[in-house]
């Protein structure tokens, strides 16, 4: 008892002294696999005068990243649903530095790869609620954050932090952010557009860890003006398998499995 | 054990098709009704894979091609740690155009609906054997084409049959000059009428380049005059020219590259194509090389739309007066499309112009996602030119379509 009390004590000590920006560095610290593979279904789910109309699209994602040299990360994402675009796969190649990635596109039907400029990063991921900006990470340098209070979240105690983009290059004017004071993930988002109106959040209500990492089982990304929102459900979630570098090449975009 | 492995993991998919379209320029007048079904099965496997196509197709208004069931591809796929190959009727693609085919030219192209069908059916699968080589960011693809097979035209009397240009002011326009084409004559079945090519491709300096080598026959028979009857005498009322298409060797040699600069994708193909063989106005054979190639600019538009030009030059390198072909020819295509309420709506419009003859193609076309697997598409086609021309002898065609798809 005494022991626990202490822990209490430390902690409430060092939450204490969290300042927004280092909360954030213990969600950017957080371990990284080498590699991951990971089955997404992604639902997306319109209401409107109390009708709800759904449409699935499930994808299979390879990424590889990488600690130093010329690349980041690679990652292949191919499409297993619906029928008409399966096979359709989607390699890029992320740099280090201010390189533009590099990104390819199969079509199955067509048979041809087609190299294709990296999309608008406030264009939406397959017709969803995500934009490439939301799918893809920030760098934890362009923003700066300031700790708005603590809430309870989904049962756990969180930091509610609010980030402004440094400069430009970013499609929000700020972000709201819950950080679980246990896990250090992010467990909820609200996104402002540039008039400062709320526009979408994004929740995560299911997660687990998995060994040295925490997995997001399923993650909702809400429109509030559109009545829409779009379901991502993680399975099938593999770390560390050694992907061989083969998947990241012309070759691996035409395989079909 | 290795067959319970195999089962398992096999898949099928597949999807049915109406296509409905009807002439512009006449009421009532419906010029297809087809109903195509494709069945495709997938034999996944970490070191033996397999897959086919079926595809079984049935045209309410044509006449001998009522119904149709085929393999458009079925091969057996072996990977090793850096080797793979492929064996069975298959499809390959080796070009970087769109809507035009300059390198891609290793499988036949199915014309009997000209270039309305959409591309991805126009392209027809070839039984081979193919071999792929990976070394780093090289590939070197092998393959060998045991029997030629020539492209699919159009029947005679259908919508789309080809008319035979006739060189113009020959000494025959002066009297009946009656032409009798002959059937094709398509090279033997032997291993030296065999074809083969390779291509090595790699990622360099940012670009994708591949280099290709292609030693095989010409798309298009050489015609020849084999036999010549006169009617008359002692003056001549009607000549009989008996003409003979036959099939000859033409090896390629070709160069692929696409390379993104800022936001715009650069793409090329250039092709140089040895001892092809022309027409002259009195139906001789010449040969001459000939080259063609293409580049392509691919950007993203207002709205998130996706623009791309091409512009294609075709030039008769060892050109001779009295060749029926001009010595150059340049076209240019131009595609926009875009999605729309979360890609439910795609619209795109192409259109492919003969700069030369003042003739072309333009397609609209309009597509919405009734659910996952349905989709509903309404369109129309647009050709015009001379009727001489490529494009304009099917001025009579426009028509307007309605395609139904539900994929399984």
């Amino acid at each position: 008892m005494k022991h626990i009390l202490g822990l209490l004590i430390m902690l409430s000590i060092i939450w204490g002294q969290m300042t927004g920006r280092g909360i954030m560095e213990k969600t950017d610290a957080l371990p990284e696999p080498g590699d991951a593979i990971s089955t997404v279904k992604m639902s997306l789910i319109k209401s409107k005068k109390g009708k709800t109309r759904k449409r699935m699209r499930q994808i299979r994602r390879y990424q590889v990243f990488y600690e130093e040299g010329e690349f980041r990360s690679k990652s292949l994402i191919r499409f297993l649903k619906p029928t008409d675009v399966k096979g359709t796969s989607l390699l890029m190649w992320e740099y280090r530095g201010e390189q533009d990635d590099d990104q390819w596109l199969y079509l199955p039907a067509m048979q041809k790869v087609k190299r294709i400029v990296a999309q608008e990063k406030s264009s939406e991921f397959m017709g969803s609620d995500f934009t490439y900006e939301d799918m893809g990470g920030r760098d934890i340098d362009k923003d700066s954050y300031i700790l708005l209070g603590e809430e309870e979240l989904y049962g756990a105690s969180c930091f509610r932090v609010e980030a402004v983009p440094i400069g430009k290059g970013s499609s929000y004017s700020r972000r709201e952010v819950w950080v679980s004071k246990v896990s250090w993930m992010i467990r909820k988002v609200h996104y402002y557009n540039k008039k400062s109106k709320l526009v979408k959040v994004l929740t995560i209500p299911n997660l687990h860890k998995d060994g040295n990492y925490w997995t997001v089982d399923k993650m909702v990304m809400e429109n509030v003006k559109k009545s829409h929102k779009t379901v991502l459900e993680m399975k099938d979630v593999q770390y560390d398998s050694g992907i061989d570098e083969w998947r990241f090449t012309e070759r691996g975009l035409k395989r079909k499995n | 054990m290795l067959g319970v492995s195999l089962q398992a993991q096999m898949e099928f998919s597949g999807f049915y098709q109406n296509w409905m379209a009807v002439r512009a320029a006449e009421e009532n007048d419906i010029m297809l009704i087809r109903n195509r079904v494709r069945l495709d099965g997938n034999l996944y496997g970490e070191t033996v894979g397999g897959y086919f196509s079926i595809d079984i197709r049935n045209d309410g208004t044509s006449g001998e091609y009522d119904f149709e069931t085929s393999f458009r591809e079925a091969y057996v796929d072996l990977f090793f740690s850096n080797v793979e190959f492929r064996l069975g009727k298959q499809q390959v693609v080796w070009g970087k155009a769109d809507g035009v085919f300059i390198n891609d030219i290793v499988c036949p192209l199915d014309m009997s609906m000209f270039l309305l069908q959409d591309f991805d059916n126009i392209r027809m699968g070839l039984p081979m054997a193919k071999a792929n080589l990976y070394l780093g960011n090289w590939m070197l693809e092998g393959l060998w084409i045991p029997k030629f097979e020539p492209w699919q035209f159009a029947e005679a009397g259908s919508d789309w049959e080809f008319t035979l240009s006739v060189p113009p002011d020959t000494v025959w326009d002066l009297i009946p000059n009656v032409i009798h084409l002959n059937d094709e004559e398509l090279p033997e079945n032997s291993l030296e009428n065999s074809e083969f090519g390779l291509k090595l491709s790699t990622f360099l300096l940012g670009a994708d380049i591949s280099l290709l080598y292609l030693d095989g026959y010409a798309d298009h028979p050489s015609i020849q005059v084999v036999d010549t009857t006169i009617t008359g005498s002692p003056i001549p009322t009607q000549i009989d020219t008996y003409l003979s298409p036959t099939y000859y060797r033409s090896p390629m040699y070709g160069l692929n590259f696409s390379r993104p600069v800022f936001t715009t994708v650069i793409r090329g193909e250039l092709g140089y194509f040895a001892n092809r063989r022309f027409s002259n106005v009195n139906m001789q054979t010449v040969t001459s090389d000939y080259f063609s190639g293409m580049m392509g600019l691919d950007f993203t538009g207002p709205l998130g739309s996706s623009i791309s030009f091409q512009a294609i030059h075709r030039q008769i390198m060892d050109y001779k007066s009295g060749m029926v072909d001009d010595k150059t020819e340049q076209m240019a295509t131009a595609t926009i499309s875009g999605s729309f309420l979360r890609e439910t709506v795609i619209a795109s419009v192409l259109g492919l112009a003969d700069v030369n003859e003042d003739a072309g193609l333009g397609r609209l076309d309009i597509s919405y996602a009734w659910s996952d697997a349905l989709r509903i598409s309404l369109g129309g086609f647009l050709l015009w030119g001379n009727e001489d021309t490529l494009f304009g002898q099917f001025d009579v065609n426009d028509n307007i379509y309605l395609k139904i798809k539900y994929s399984f």
